[in-house]
């Protein structure tokens, strides 16, 4: 069941919470911060947002709860990656590079075929 | 000077802090009672977190987004107990929704009893004859799963519902569509029995259910109790009652018996199996008693006459709505009312611990 799940292509707020758990164990607004850090301020995760994909990920087997403590009365709850996770978010992580480079490699293939037309 | 100047600043922060927790806290009662015990604190944390200074009420669209979180943890809450409680609860559904094959045999006995004087009982006997034989194979079932042998159970459950299936495609060839209609909730548990015991996740489960040691007598309780239960029905229909009078005393009987299975449902729903267990027969219940309202809906010559089908859509969208409904009320319901605390957290544990020194 989780294999079928995790098979699933990752929405975006999904891929960059792993990629944020990628670097090590963080709790909910540590993990805000670094999305909004890794897409250059383009994604700003609502808290709605991030526990939904965290529910979602837990459920599917590739985050799991890591740790918690309270700092000033506030509990802060630390997710880390599984391994499945972290499979996923490498296999997901190449086919969105793969992607990438076919779409770059044709606009460069068309740009050349412009330039020659021209 | 600057030293009261700053308390007061600090103050006016932190009762403008309380404000805005308060505010969240008034969303967060949005969602199920168990994912609040799980999220809420956690939740607060970040939102205060993530929250601009000064702020004491929350926006619009963090309202939504937490409305949103909400009904999703809600539609989840409703459809998805833990993957142990719903094996445990398929395992109870296989045993118990064939076994209730007896209510319309035991009912079609007691009806040819009923009219002795004016028809032959043979023919009643006929009439139930396909809920017999599926019946009895069901008990089989029920039996082979409670002693571990769930793999071998699935075979007199193909063998009842073939049986079953075969007698009621006659009754529809028949043009007995009505009998048809009325027969499909029966028809409808048997392969939602069938369905479950055919999981290999299900079947395996069946031997965890009872401890070794108790499964064969319970086994051999379940087919005496079907067995001499059957006979209890045929025979106080046939011997101990008279042709007149008696259909109240089985209303009464059978009365009794509905408002001590919706008690024992309601005190069930409050177990983790339960909550599988009692939405599940109550969808099967909801969809057995929208296809009987819809079959009284449609009368002969709808299902004999070709040429002018009324099949009533409403009550065909009953038929579909109903079921899910009951799931989702009962499963919302045992939500509510259940028993089995949250799952003990740190934080509650670190809170405890300190109060308990404070304490002492």
């Amino acid at each position: 069941m989780v294999l079928a799940m995790a098979s699933s292509r990752l929405q975006e707020p999904s891929f960059l919470i792993l990629t944020a758990l990628a670097a090590g164990p963080q709790h909910g607004y540590g993990v805000i911060k670094d999305v909004q850090e890794i897409s250059s301020g383009a994604v700003t995760l609502r808290v709605g947002t991030l526990y939904g994909a965290l529910d979602r990920l837990t459920a599917e087997g590739l985050v799991e709860l890591d740790h918690e403590e309270v700092v000033d009365s506030r509990l802060r709850r630390y997710y880390r990656l599984t391994d499945a996770g972290g499979a996923h978010l490498a296999a997901e992580a190449s086919r969105t590079r793969q992607q990438a480079n076919t779409a770059l490699r044709r606009l460069r293939e068309s740009g050349a075929t412009r330039a020659a037309t021209a | 000077m600057s030293g009261d100047a700053g308390q007061a600043a600090q103050d006016e922060a932190s009762s403008r802090t309380a404000a805005l927790a308060a505010s969240y806290r008034r969303i967060l009662r949005l969602f199920p009672p168990r994912y609040r015990a799980e999220r809420e604190e956690e939740m607060l944390a970040v939102l205060l977190d993530c929250a601009e200074p000064g702020r004491t009420t929350t926006s619009w669209a963090e309202r939504l987004d937490l409305g949103r979180l909400a009904a999703v943890a809600w539609v989840r809450t409703a459809l998805g107990p833990s993957a142990e409680a719903r094996r445990d609860g398929a395992a109870v559904l296989a045993i118990l929704l064939p076994l209730l094959l007896l209510f319309p045999s035991g009912r079609i006995a007691l009806a040819g009893a009923e009219s002795r004087r004016y028809h032959v009982l043979r023919d009643y006997l006929l009439l139930a004859a396909w809920d017999w034989p599926a019946w009895l194979l069901w008990t089989g079932v029920a039996a082979l799963v409670l002693v571990g042998l769930a793999r071998w159970a699935r075979w007199p459950a193909v063998a009842a519902l073939s049986v079953y299936v075969a007698v009621l495609a006659h009754q529809l060839s028949a043009h007995n569509g009505t009998s048809f209609a009325r027969a499909s909730g029966w028809l409808l548990a048997q392969v939602v029995a069938a369905a479950l015991l055919w999981s290999p996740m299900r079947a395996q489960r069946g031997t965890e259910l009872v401890r070794a040691r108790w499964r064969w007598a319970i086994a051999a309780g379940v087919a005496v109790l079907s067995v001499a239960a059957w006979q209890g029905v045929f025979l106080a229909g046939t011997v101990y009652m008279g042709p007149r009078g008696h259909g109240d005393a089985y209303r009464l009987a059978a009365g009794a018996v509905v408002v001590a299975g919706l008690g024992a449902a309601f005190v069930w729903l409050r177990r983790p199996t339960g909550r599988v267990v009692v939405p599940g027969v109550a969808a099967c219940a909801a969809f057995a008693l929208a296809v009987r309202a819809w079959s009284s809906q449609l009368s002969d010559s709808d299902w004999r006459s070709s040429a002018s089908p009324d099949l009533h859509l409403e009550g065909l969208v009953l038929v579909v709505v109903a079921p899910v409904v009951a799931l989702l009320v009962t499963r919302i319901l045992g939500e509510l009312i259940r028993l089995d605390p949250p799952p003990r957290t740190d934080h509650a544990a670190a809170s405890s611990a300190a109060s308990a020194t404070g304490e002492g």
